[in-house]
């Protein structure tokens, strides 16, 4: 009897570790929460954008450009949804919004080497740090 | 290590253990389901998508009327 209240022990202890060490699904969840943050920012600011350029406020190749960026943005986002999904522990899915952090940065640097306008290249780059801060949350999370 | 010290162990861990799994079940309430995060994520990439590809492939059209 004592040995089985012994071992019923042992397993509760397993149990509470094994539940508690493997967060690899809470991580997937704050990695997807990090890239819908992220999407949701790209959204606010394309639409401000858009209406900025039909305001006149946007020069048209700094617009094109603009898009033509966002474009790799949207793909890069659903890249690392993709990612995301298929992760299986908490090491690949942070490897996944690492990539992402990787390709906003570039994408991030070439904006401010090519965009003319002040107004919209300051708005460009606030935009791209705001994606990376959010993804960046998840690094900061687990470390 | 004798049993009376392993049941002291166990008796000292298990309430942190068991404090931490609780924590993480609270997280993990918070937060929506994957999937349901993973889909809001991707309708707005692709609506990011269609609009830039859109603002992209239109051209200005001048006509003059005389």
């Amino acid at each position: 009897m004592r040995n089985r209240s012994f071992f019923a022990c042992i397993g509760a202890i397993l149990l509470a570790v094994v539940m508690a060490g493997c967060p690899s699904a809470t991580t997937q969840q704050k990695a997807a929460l990090a890239a819908q943050n992220a999407s949701t920012v790209v959204v606010a600011f394309q639409q401000a954008e858009i209406s900025s350029y039909q305001a006149g406020l946007i020069p048209a190749d700094d617009h094109k450009f603009i898009e033509a960026q966002l474009v790799t943005v949207g793909e890069t986002g659903k890249a690392l949804d993709s990612c995301i999904r298929t992760a299986t522990n908490s090491a690949g899915t942070v490897a996944c919004v690492n990539v992402a952090v990787v390709t906003i940065n570039q994408i991030n640097t070439q904006g401010g080497l090519f965009i003319k306008s002040a107004g919209a290249k300051q708005d460009f780059q606030l935009a791209m740090t705001g994606v990376t801060a959010a993804l960046n949350v998840l690094s900061a999370v687990l470390k | 290590m004798t049993a009376a010290a392993i049941a002291n162990l166990i008796a000292t861990l298990l309430p942190t253990l068991i404090g931490a799994y609780k924590e993480l079940a609270a997280t993990d309430s918070s937060i929506p389901p994957l999937e349901t995060l993973l889909a809001q994520a991707d309708a707005n990439w692709d609506a990011v998508i269609a609009a830039a590809k859109a603002q992209t492939t239109t051209t200005t059209v001048t006509t003059t009327t005389k």
